[in-house]
């Protein structure tokens, strides 16, 4: 347990390195980045395999008091915000308002996972950081090893693909959780693209249990499932070898503010329930009206997400009444 | 055993009678390099200014100033810069020296910053002409027609003037930061390196240079490894190394062909897994590699400690020494306040036989090799009057401190000292601690 607070505090730390490393004078030092992401790797993957072991644990604790009740379950399912075995009754109904294909799912929920994490950090640190959105963006960068996205930005003047380079980020970031979940010990390799594809299709069944509760993890689907399609032709365009649409990306970066902060507010509501079962209500509660006060601060993007917590506060509630 | 005397400090900036704590941060040395023969000491610091220490000659007049250094020229090398293009500032602070080999009277040297180097003829004048013709002496034209007689202008002496001019500016050849620049033993060309690649140029032309390393990946999320130095082999004009962020060292041979991505030799040490800890990357990142003056060497600095390998051995070091192991407890405050990304560098002695390194609280490190022995020194002005004797200090590991021991928890962060050099033929060292320069002696009696 300590591992995960050391950890944890590693990392919160490396984020503020990396930050601060933006607004210094001399422009971005690429070898200091380069180690403090690779302390920020290991520190996560420690972090989160102890998060495993922490939500098996409780899994099995659940199992054993309430063998029959099937929302508690499920309610720890989604705060823990690890893989669990089975589906949330909620989630069905949320899923099926939405159609689409398992891969391309999984690659969102991968993608937003690999982000929640680091946003649940910015949350933290959001006294310091006002700016969460872009800065947010820069760290999700930074789990795809990419220590400061200013690294693509100085490539930009070469004639390099850059908004393909961005997307393969992307995906290898999404390879990279299933591999450290899986091989906890190992450092994760950089996949090629050849080799995303094959994993993408052995990781399926893991998928929708990955993402967040709630419908920010609709929000996400649903402009992931944009972003899907421009994927799938960034992803192409290096195997054909086109030249990069330089469009694509900077689309990618205005819908991305968005699917960040609905993702961090449903990671700090996620952070704060994961405890006690009993007081979830009360939690629960606060940090929704919490998650609204800031949402409007924060413009019409909260105010998509507003919508979507508000449409689905309707069920979590049955589920909170049964038990 | 070295025991030193210290015969000189001096602080090239203004705020010598000031405390450290409140010194300009344009004071600070980052840079320190004699020259061939060792009658130059250049330093270059953070605010893009060059000084220069020449050697007072022996006379009988000054007996006792014999060996000392004073200031000999300072120009302002370089400028801060902004890349508009970029939005990026780029700082003027001085990351290297290197002197080239004397061939006439002018002294030249290569300093750069994060993006240009240049090269820089520092002359001296010590004569003035006198008698022109056409214009008095203190510049008035005189009129033509007033003009009877011819006469040739006379040299006069004149009170020694240093000027330093820039004869060659290397520019726009680097993305990344610079941080190394080496002169090859040819004497006509030089390398220079940044993060991601090393450039070989010509000390003539300007306008280009080539590229002859390149470990730039084509998908920059996939990097994983830095340049971190870079050094010409001292007689091979053909053979170079660098050193990455890694912890290897990898030799090149410029015959072998243009691109010199792969290397001729690979040197790494096997990571010790007992001592694996999230910091482990971070202090196995080589910051300095410096081959020995015989060609036979090369000496690594890592955060913890200095490996001198043998250029023949690729799978590890022929010594190992420690600087400060008694920081490997405390990894985690020293990445929190920055520390663990100081760069130390090392330097051989003239005859290989001993190396010098940095550490923190302005202690520094000498290690023999012959003997095994080794000694910590600390550059400070309560510890260095003029003329008085270095005593030898410790750092109490553990247990009971002994008297005129220092724990590891009262030293001194912020006085680090990064920067030494060794002259090349006398035991003379010089090392700047932080915006001071002091120079040591071994006393021979």
């Amino acid at each position: 347990m300590e591992f995960k607070v050391e950890a944890h505090r590693i990392m919160t730390i490396s984020l503020g390195k990396i930050y601060s490393s933006r607004v210094q004078r001399g422009g971005i030092k690429l070898h200091k980045n380069l180690l403090v992401s690779l302390v920020l790797r290991s520190a996560r993957q420690v972090y989160l395999s102890e998060q495993e072991e922490l939500y098996l644990q409780q899994q099995q604790q659940l199992l054993l008091a309430q063998p029959g009740e099937q929302s508690p379950e499920t309610w720890s399912d989604r705060t823990e915000c690890e893989p669990p075995t089975e589906q949330s009754p909620s989630w069905a109904e949320m899923e099926s308002n939405i159609s689409k294909e398992q891969a391309p799912s999984w690659t969102e929920m991968g993608r937003t996972d690999s982000k929640e994490q680091p946003a649940s950090w910015t949350e933290v640190e959001s006294s310091g950081y006002k700016e969460q959105a872009p800065s947010w963006t820069e760290m999700a960068r930074t789990d795809s090893k990419e220590p400061a996205s200013s690294w693509t930005e100085m490539e930009s003047n070469n004639p390099e693909q850059q908004a393909a380079s961005w997307t393969e980020g992307q995906r290898t970031d999404c390879q990279e959780q299933p591999l450290s979940r899986v091989h906890s010990e190992e450092r994760t390799d950089r996949q090629s693209p050849k080799g995303l594809e094959e994993g993408r299709t052995t990781r399926e069944p893991r998928a929708p249990c990955r993402a967040v509760a709630g419908c920010p993890g609709r929000l996400v689907r649903r402009t992931a499932r944009e972003q899907e399609t421009a994927c799938t032709r960034k992803r192409r365009s290096p195997e054909q070898g086109a030249a990069a649409e330089p469009a694509s990306p900077l689309k990618r970066a205005r819908t991305e503010p968005v699917v960040l902060q609905a993702n961090s507010q449903s990671e700090e509501e996620q952070m704060e329930t994961s405890s006690n079962v009993s007081s979830l209500i009360n939690i629960f509660g606060s940090s929704f009206s919490g998650l609204l006060t800031k949402e409007e601060s924060e413009g019409e993007s909260g105010q998509i997400c507003c919508d979507q917590v508000l449409g689905s506060m309707g069920s979590w509630s049955r589920a909170i009444v049964a038990f | 055993m070295m025991i030193a005397t210290v015969f000189k400090t001096s602080t090239p900036g203004t705020n010598s009678l000031m405390s450290t704590s409140s010194f300009d941060q344009a004071d600070i040395i980052s840079t320190v390099e004699f020259n061939y023969s060792g009658d130059l000491l250049a330093t270059g610091d953070k605010g893009g200014r060059v000084v220069i220490f020449q050697r007072e000659q022996e006379s009988k007049n000054r007996p006792h100033h014999r060996g000392e250094y004073n200031v000999y020229s300072t120009f302002q090398s370089h400028e801060p810069e902004f890349d508009y293009l970029k939005s990026l500032e780029i700082e003027e602070k001085i990351n290297k020296i290197r002197w080239l080999p004397q061939q006439n009277a002018a002294h030249f040297l290569l300093s750069t910053n994060d993006k240009t180097i240049k090269l820089w003829k520092i002359s001296e004048r010590d004569k003035r002409a006198e008698g022109y013709n056409l214009k008095e002496e203190d510049g008035r034209f005189r009129d033509p027609v007033r003009i009877t007689t011819l006469r040739v202008p006379v040299l006069k002496p004149m009170d020694l003037m240093v000027e330093a001019s820039p004869r060659r500016i290397f520019a726009n050849a680097h993305t990344y930061h610079i941080n190394s620049i080496s002169v090859n033993s040819d004497y006509e060309t030089y390398l220079s390196a940044d993060d991601l690649r090393i450039n070989l140029w010509h000390l003539e032309i300007t306008d280009r240079s080539f590229n002859i390393v390149d470990i730039k990946p084509a998908n920059m999320e996939e990097l994983t490894e830095v340049i971190t130095a870079a050094e010409c082999h001292p007689h091979q004009c053909n053979v170079f190394a660098y050193s990455s962020s890694k912890g290897t060292i990898r030799l090149c041979d410029m015959r072998a062909g243009a691109l010199c991505d792969q290397h001729s030799k690979f040197f790494e040490e096997p990571e010790d897994p007992s001592n694996r800890s999230f910091f482990s990357e971070i202090i196995s990142s080589i910051s300095d590699v410096k081959f020995s003056h015989n060609g036979r060497y090369m000496m690594t600095r890592d955060y913890l400690s200095v490996k001198v390998w043998d250029v023949n051995m690729e799978t590890r070091p022929l010594e190992t020494y420690q600087v400060h192991e008694y920081l490997r407890s405390k990894l985690c405050s020293l990445y929190e306040n920055d520390c663990i990304f100081d760069k130390f560098e090392c330097c051989w002695n003239g005859s290989d036989s001993a190396i010098m390194t940095g550490s923190y609280n302005n202690f520094f490190r000498m290690f023999d090799r012959n003997t095994k022995r080794d000694i910590t020194l600390e550059a400070s002005r309560e510890s260095s009057k003029p003329r008085a004797i270095l005593k030898p200090r410790k750092v109490c590991t553990g247990g009971k401190r002994k008297k005129d021991e220092i724990s590891v928890d009262s030293l001194d962060f912020n006085k680090k000292i990064l920067h030494t050099a060794w002259h090349p033929k006398e035991n003379i060292i010089a090392v700047a601690a932080t915006n001071n320069l002091y120079i040591f002696q071994d006393k021979v009696n």
